[in-house]
């Protein structure tokens, strides 16, 4: 009976009018035309707020720094469990040579020990305090503390929380507020090229481990005040960073308010990578096709903000999410727009080719040999059966046996240590190849379908999208080894209908092909010149991507002799 | 959350994949024998005919409460006892078309396709994803017609090209008034049920934005299923000379298996058979569709899924009555494409009527 509530829905009619939040919600009308009030989106209620680390409270509300030092030292090394934890470091000073004693509080390996000593410590120490006025944080900030980014609170939780992002933080005896200084160590990898999306034509650089770091990477790219960075924490135990990113005069108000909303209502205890929050704000767990697009390309994430899409990037991960994502975006390439438009549509053309060909060759293969022999020319027929004759195994048998030994070696190829990598090719081109062949396990002509699909799999730029044609080959697979091509169609049916039937963020699908929506890069690109608008799927605030003639645009400086109007 | 609506371009290709999936099915060979060489210009009277059907859709919605759909405009005029069994006979009508050709393309299946499949199996499979098109709904079943509408329109295109290049009979039309001329208009007028399915437009007008589209969408409907029914008729004709053309089981079946393009390019029904198999499951998810969203509107359910996977199961049942495939063929002729002009015009046009005589005797008082 466990299951009867996931059962009960088949059995008995649900007339309630009720749906999940995140299936209901929509950016538009979509099957009608789009008109021009609809890309003026408003917010009805009241804006979400991204997540913040809940404060921490006492029985009169959050708890406030004491006027004691040692009371607050107290507080924080019952609350790091020091000295059992040895990350805390508590270095008692007193300030300006004199009577007044303060500490710099810290954990070990995550400040940058030298600028700590250079621009806080040192200045501590040798301050020549006035004994009139006494001193107070804003002396301590402006006169003592000058050489780094410092900061007050009187909050005890934001003490905490800095210290563990990084920062130190100085605690003066009767003064009951503390300074917050950034001197974080920020151990970085270096930049480097993307592992999964590389490209001939354009930079070669690639997001890193650092929010920072990611940031900046965008930042460069789009140098407007319009871009917004809104940052947030998920992940009770974790605490980890993450950020929205969009351009407030070109994104979908509504669309930004949903990502918000959908972040804070994370509920998770640790965040190791942007593919868990993916997970958990996906509009559809169960689907089998990606729900957001995922880059690790800086130009393409800067892109599609710039044509109304927002970004989301999670510290500690070199993937940013891009929402909304509709089915042309995963068959896209930042290269794309870098190429000339007859060479981007070309292989363009080819992806999509590729990812067909992924989802249903084999499938095609196993139907037609099976049951519509009539489809393949006499000679060719006479060619296939001659190769099968010595072999047992019926021809779906084959079909998923070579599938799953090249799932296997690709897999293995993945996990392999580097050092021994180049094994794998050669085991696997003896298990796929010659000798399979040989020993009339397999006919050649399957070995020939497998390896095609292989390629046409890679294809496929994205990897969660190579992930579904993989898992869906196999029960195309099945359907056509029990129906044949009318098993592959009436599946093919169900499952697109389900794709197409759902919104990620609001936007169908399968837009802008169904519902169809004028657009200039889809499957196939204009020229860069008539690309004029952006896409109207994601409803962005401004529809036209040129600028007017009288518009904001950066204007050419004055030739010599000419004076500007 | 927003109501979603239906676009211009939905609305066409769901009306004409629901009127010319029936070319795929022994459609041709029933107006051959009922029109011998003329059976083209049966085509064409039931084509000029289908208009009716639109006004008289249209003269229901304009004046029924805004957003009515026919249901709700039936009942509207005609109260709730004549209007709900009025609107039993519209949910009558839409379900014995979803039967009948679930059992006829399971039947074209299973002879010409998959010889050693049971029809059971057959009708089950056809009946899994019909019932998941039909109960994602009508913005689904829009998506998925705008898409295929193309593939199976440009099919059709290449298999009529195909066939007449292959064999084309010179007098395929002669004589001129094939069974007789009387014969031929008065079969042309029983025959105007051949558009019996735009009665689905209203469902699907009351869906659209602007009144003003309605009309763009019913006439390219129209436009382009009266050029499909009327090439598809003519060139049969033509390919297969009357003898034969009254003997084929499913004609664009046959046509398609003739189709030469040099060596390589030849026998490509079961290609065909892909689109065709889209269209059949598009025009059986659409009937079913229509009879839930029906049978809802009658009994005032707020949804119309709960209804759809057990009228799927009624269909399977009511789709194993026919005793043989010429049985349900002879149903779909004698039965719905005779009378199927009741329901799409004679009902529709009765509601219209009252709808007016109803203002005029408003204005009176």
């Amino acid at each position: 009976m466990k299951g009867w509530h996931k059962l009960k829905k088949y059995v008995m009619a649900d007339l309630s009018q009720d749906s999940s939040s995140y299936a209901s919600f929509s950016l538009g009308h979509w099957e009608a035309e789009a008109t021009a009030e609809d890309s003026e989106s408003t917010l009805e209620q009241a804006p979400a707020k991204m997540p913040r680390v809940d404060p921490l409270w006492g029985e009169e509300g959050p708890l406030l720094i004491e006027i004691s030092l040692n009371d607050n030292l107290d507080w924080l090394k019952r609350r790091f469990s020091y000295p059992l934890n040895s990350g805390l470091v508590i270095r008692p000073l007193v300030i300006g040579g004199g009577s007044l004693e303060g500490a710099v509080i810290y954990l070990e390996s995550q400040v940058d020990w030298q600028y700590l000593s250079r621009t806080v410590v040192q200045p501590l120490i040798a301050a020549n305090l006035p004994g009139d006025p006494p001193l107070d944080v804003q002396m301590l900030t402006l006169r003592i503390l000058t050489n780094s980014h410092a900061t007050t609170t009187t909050y005890l939780g934001d003490i905490e929380q800095n210290v563990l992002n990084g920062s130190a933080v100085v605690i003066v005896d009767r003064l009951k507020e503390a300074v917050i200084v950034n001197v974080e160590d920020e151990e970085k990898r270096a930049l480097e090229s993307p592992k999964t999306e590389n490209v001939v034509r354009g930079p070669q650089v690639g997001f890193t481990e650092n929010l920072q770091t990611n940031l900046s990477l965008i930042r460069r790219r789009l140098n407007t005040p319009d871009l917004i960075v809104e940052s947030g924490v998920v992940g009770k135990i974790s605490r980890t960073r993450i950020a929205i990113v969009y351009l407030k005069t070109i994104a979908n108000v509504e669309l930004v308010n949903e990502v918000r909303t959908r972040i804070a209502a994370i509920q998770i205890d640790y965040v190791g990578d942007s593919g868990m929050v993916e997970q958990m704000i996906e509009d559809s767990p169960n689907s089998i096709y990606p729900g957001m697009l995922n880059t690790e390309r800086p130009d393409r994430t800067a892109g599609q903000i710039a044509d109304g899409y927002v970004g989301i990037l999670v510290d500690n991960s070199p993937f940013a999410l891009i929402v909304p994502a509709n089915f042309p975006l995963f068959l896209q390439t930042s290269e794309d727009a870098y190429l000339r438009w007859q060479y981007s549509s070309f292989i363009r053309i080819i992806r999509t080719i590729g990812f067909f060909m992924s989802l249903y060759l084999p499938a095609l293969y196993v139907a037609i040999a099976n049951y519509h022999h009539e489809m393949i020319p006499t000679t060719l027929i006479l060619a296939i059966a001659g190769t099968r004759e010595s072999v047992p195994l019926p021809v779906a048998a084959e079909a998923f046996l070579l599938e799953s030994m090249f799932e296997l070696i690709r897999e293995a190829g993945v996990r392999i240590p580097s050092v021994i990598g180049p094994t794998i090719g050669i085991v696997g081109a003896l298990i796929l190849g010659q000798a399979a062949v040989q020993a009339n396990i397999v006919s050649p002509i399957v070995v020939i379908v497998t390896s095609a699909t292989a390629l046409a799999s890679y294809t496929i730029p994205n990897y969660n999208m190579q992930f579904t044609t993989r898992i869906l080959r196999f029960v195309y697979l099945g359907c056509a080894s029990f129906l044949g091509l009318v098993g592959v169609v009436l599946l093919s049916m169900m499952l697109w209908a389900n794709w197409a039937a759902s919104n990620r963020f609001g936007v169908p699908n399968l837009a802008p092909i169904a519902p169809y929506r004028p657009s200039e890069d889809t499957l196939l690109r204009a020229p860069m010149k008539l690309q004029s608008s952006r896409p109207l799927s994601v409803r962005p605030r401004k529809t036209r991507k040129l600028p007017d003639v009288q518009g904001d645009a950066p204007s050419l400086p004055p030739e010599q002799g000419e004076t500007r109007p | 959350m927003r109501k979603h609506q239906i676009g211009v371009r939905e609305v066409t290709s769901i009306g004409i994949i629901f009127v010319i999936t029936k070319i795929f099915l022994p459609f041709q060979r029933s107006l051959s024998e009922a029109g011998g060489t003329a059976a083209w210009m049966i085509a064409l009277i039931a084509a000029v005919l289908s208009p009716l059907t639109w006004w008289a859709i249209r003269g229901i919605l304009r004046n029924a409460t805004q957003g009515s759909t026919l249901i709700d405009a039936t009942e509207e005029i005609w109260g709730p006892f004549l209007g709900t069994l009025l609107n039993l006979a519209y949910f009558c009508f839409f379900f014995t078309i979803s039967f009948l050709v679930l059992r006829e393309f399971a039947e074209l299946l299973c002879s010409d396709i998959l010889p050693r499949t049971p029809i059971n199996v057959m009708l089950i499979s056809l009946l899994l994803p019909i019932s998941v098109v039909a109960h994602r709904g009508i913005e689904t079943l829009g998506r998925l017609c705008w898409v295929a509408v193309g593939l199976i329109v440009g099919s059709v295109i290449i298999v009529l090209i195909g066939g007449l290049l292959t064999h084309a009979e010179p007098k395929a039309l002669s004589p001129f008034w094939g069974t007789g001329m009387s014969n031929v208009l008065k079969t042309g007028i029983v025959k105007s049920s051949l558009f019996s399915e735009m009665l689905v437009f209203g469902f699907l007008l009351p869906r659209m934005r602007k009144s003003q589209q309605w009309g763009r969408s019913a006439w390219w409907c129209m436009a382009i299923s009266a050029f499909t029914i009327f090439s598809t008729t003519i060139v049969y004709l033509f390919v297969f000379p009357y003898p034969t053309a009254i003997r084929l089981n499913v004609p664009m079946f046959e046509m398609s298996r003739l189709i030469i393009f040099g060596r390589w390019i030849q026998r490509l029904e079961s290609v065909f058979l892909i689109t065709w198999l889209i269209s059949a499951v598009l025009k059986l998810a659409i009937g079913l569709y229509c009879s839930a969203a029906s049978m809802s509107q009658i009994l005032r359910l707020p949804k119309f899924q709960p209804l759809v996977f057990p009228l799927a199961i009624l269909a399977y049942g009511f789709a194993l009555l026919p005793g043989s495939e010429m049985t349900a063929v002879a149903w779909d002729g004698d039965l719905l494409r005779t009378y199927g002009s009741i329901f799409s015009i004679a009902l529709p046009m009765m509601t219209w009527l009252a709808f007016i005589v109803r203002r005029g005797k408003k204005k009176q008082s």
